[in-house]
């Protein structure tokens, strides 16, 4: 520690100031799993009332009503499609851009910094215009393309991995005749392997969660994904409490609990995104 | 002999070439086709008056839409609510999260506990935050007003998402609450790079704690609080689920950022010509905070190499 040794008073301050936080982020999210099991009326009639029953009619009806197994197959056949691509893709044009000379370098690398800078958010209505002109209007491949193409971050970051690749390894390697194959599978990748997890958990968790393209691209409710599938309860907001509350339960639910399980694991390769990126 | 060596150099620098052409190709196809060609459609458009259906009506107008932006209230309302935004998200989150970090870096009793809770949200869709957030913030039903009116504040009750000077504040209370605990992460894993013997040495000679954090902790994590400081300010204008499913941007636009505005121009006005200058606009807006960033990177790395010279 040694930075902001605390005095006894500035540390019961702190205490209480983060257990008043951890409760206002938290008590959301216990109050939900709570009332998921109370009777629809009791939900906001009785609000801070226990359930008193074991009653699942929110959360099947939510179920049905907007066929989350539906959705979740779409999101996590998109997310597995989208990230396993990027990983391929992106893990050759950075080895490309750490360690191989050639034309160009220099401006194409510019190029996908430069492209950081274009928010995703200011291409929808042109990007929609050119998935309908391709056809693709209305498809889950219209999603997976456009993560596909959500470059910039990769490539830095998985860059960053292989330039700290020693070059020797690299050299005596080839030196030895392996071929570039066996250098880049039996050398790099076990020693950027972690990189690459970090990769795949922050695109999986942009990808599961993006709500604006799924919302622009797609139209049959077939297609949804979590997040626009669960947005749609919005609209009938209050005459559905119950199937609302269900609804927030089955889609948080999930990842919450992958996360309880793996949140080491998560915080781990997060935090080690922040120091490299 | 000569010839024929420079030959064979130049014909396997070639080959080299030719492998990282070929691992780049697929990522640089990809994203010039779906990132790069939509931002030139996008300035394209902008001077367009395309009302989104058929092309058959479509007309250049020039500049027109870029005159009217400049004259369009709601433009500069969104605008200044993504300002305020930002600034809210500088003071309570990014400066939040740092004394967080560092009262957790300190070690404090139930730290690890705090950390789970506290980036839990971050992994959630913000469409299901949104969501539950709505039944705290709803005027007739929310538990925080039936809270108010059981310990009989029920007066005091505010309408929250009603009422155009709450409704943005909720919104982004709720935007900082689930992002907090990523840079709570990022922070950590900066000071964790902190030389301890350091500041120990500074606490031995007197030096006190507001003089070591100046002077030892922030220069030491400059590279990883300029990324925080940065996405704080680029996701403030980049925000748009949460409003979406509070409010819509509503009561009355009180509650627009740009890129609400942007899609209820396009998609709810169908003026698609006028929606691609705002996008263009907030493409710019994002651009020149990048480089203010970068250049105010540069300049310290410039100064502090004068210094130890």
């Amino acid at each position: 520690m040694k930075f902001s040794r605390f005095t006894r008073f500035s540390k019961t301050v702190s205490w209480l100031w983060l257990v008043s936080l951890a409760a206002t982020v938290s008590v959301p999210l216990i109050w939900v799993a709570l009332s998921t099991f109370k009777e629809s009326n009791d939900i906001i009639g009785a609000p801070f009332k226990l359930p008193t029953s074991f009653n699942l009619e929110n959360i099947i009806g939510a179920w049905e009503q907007a066929d989350f197994g539906r959705l979740y197959i779409n999101s996590a056949f998109i997310t597995l499609i989208a990230v396993t691509g990027i990983l391929i893709i992106y893990g050759f044009a950075a080895y490309a851009f750490a360690k191989m000379k050639f034309r160009g370098m220099a401006f194409l690398f510019i190029l996908f910094i430069a492209g950081q800078l274009i928010p995703v958010q200011a291409i929808l209505i042109p990007s929609a215009l050119q998935m309908s002109a391709f056809g693709l209007s209305d498809t889950l491949l219209s999603l997976i393309l456009q993560y596909l193409s959500w470059a910039p971050f990769a490539i830095l970051f998985l860059r960053a991995a292989f330039l700290a690749v020693p070059q020797d390894l690299e050299d005596s390697a080839r030196l030895d005749g392996a071929n570039i194959v066996t250098i880049l599978f039996r050398i790099v990748l076990p020693m950027t392997k972690s990189a690459f997890a970090t990769i795949a958990t922050i695109y999986s968790l942009w990808i599961w969660n993006d709500f604006l393209f799924p919302l622009i691209y797609i139209r049959s409710s077939e297609l949804f994904t979590v997040p626009l599938g669960l947005a749609q309860f919005q609209g009938n907001f209050t005459t559905f409490w119950g199937y609302l509350v269900g609804a927030i339960f089955v889609s948080v639910g999930p990842p919450l609990l992958i996360y309880v399980l793996l949140s080491r694991q998560i915080q781990e390769k997060l935090s080690f995104a922040g120091i490299k990126g | 002999m000569q010839t024929k060596r420079r030959e064979l150099l130049a014909r396997a620098a070639w080959r080299r070439s030719l492998t990282a052409y070929a691992f780049i190709a697929p990522a640089l196809i990809l994203y010039f086709t779906f990132q790069v060609l939509p931002i030139f459609g996008a300035m394209v458009l902008s001077f367009t008056d395309w009302n989104g259906i058929g092309f058959n009506t479509i007309e250049w107008i020039g500049f027109d839409n870029y005159v009217r932006l400049m004259q369009d209230p709601l433009f500069w309302s969104s605008f200044s609510h993504n300002l305020i935004v930002a600034v809210l998200v500088f003071v309570f989150l990014t400066c939040g999260s740092f004394l967080i970090s560092a009262i957790l870096h300190a070690g404090i009793r139930g730290g690890a506990f705090f950390r789970v809770i506290f980036f839990a949200p971050v992994v959630l869709s913000s469409v299901a935050v949104a969501m539950l957030a709505l039944f705290f913030f709803s005027p007739s039903q929310g538990l925080i007003n039936e809270t108010l009116r059981a310990i009989g504040l029920g007066d005091f009750a505010p309408a929250w998402l009603g009422d155009p000077s709450l409704a943005l504040g909720a919104v982004t209370v709720t935007y900082i609450l689930q992002n907090l605990g990523f840079s709570i992460i990022l922070f950590l894993s900066g000071l964790s790079q902190v030389s301890d013997e350091m500041c120990e040495a500074a606490e031995v000679d007197g030096a006190s704690q507001g003089r070591i954090l100046w002077q030892i902790v922030l220069p030491s994590i400059r590279p990883i609080a300029t990324v925080v400081v940065l996405l704080g300010f680029i996701n403030s204008f980049r925000m748009f689920d949460t409003v979406y499913i509070m409010t819509g941007g509503g009561p009355f636009h009180a509650s627009d950022t740009l890129v609400t505005y942007i899609f209820s121009v396009a998609f709810n006005g169908s003026d698609v010509g006028y929606a691609n200058a705002i996008s263009v606009m907030l493409f710019l807006i994002l651009a020149v905070i990048a480089v203010i960033n970068l250049w105010l990177g540069r300049d310290k790395d410039r100064s502090k190499d004068r210094l130890s010279r």
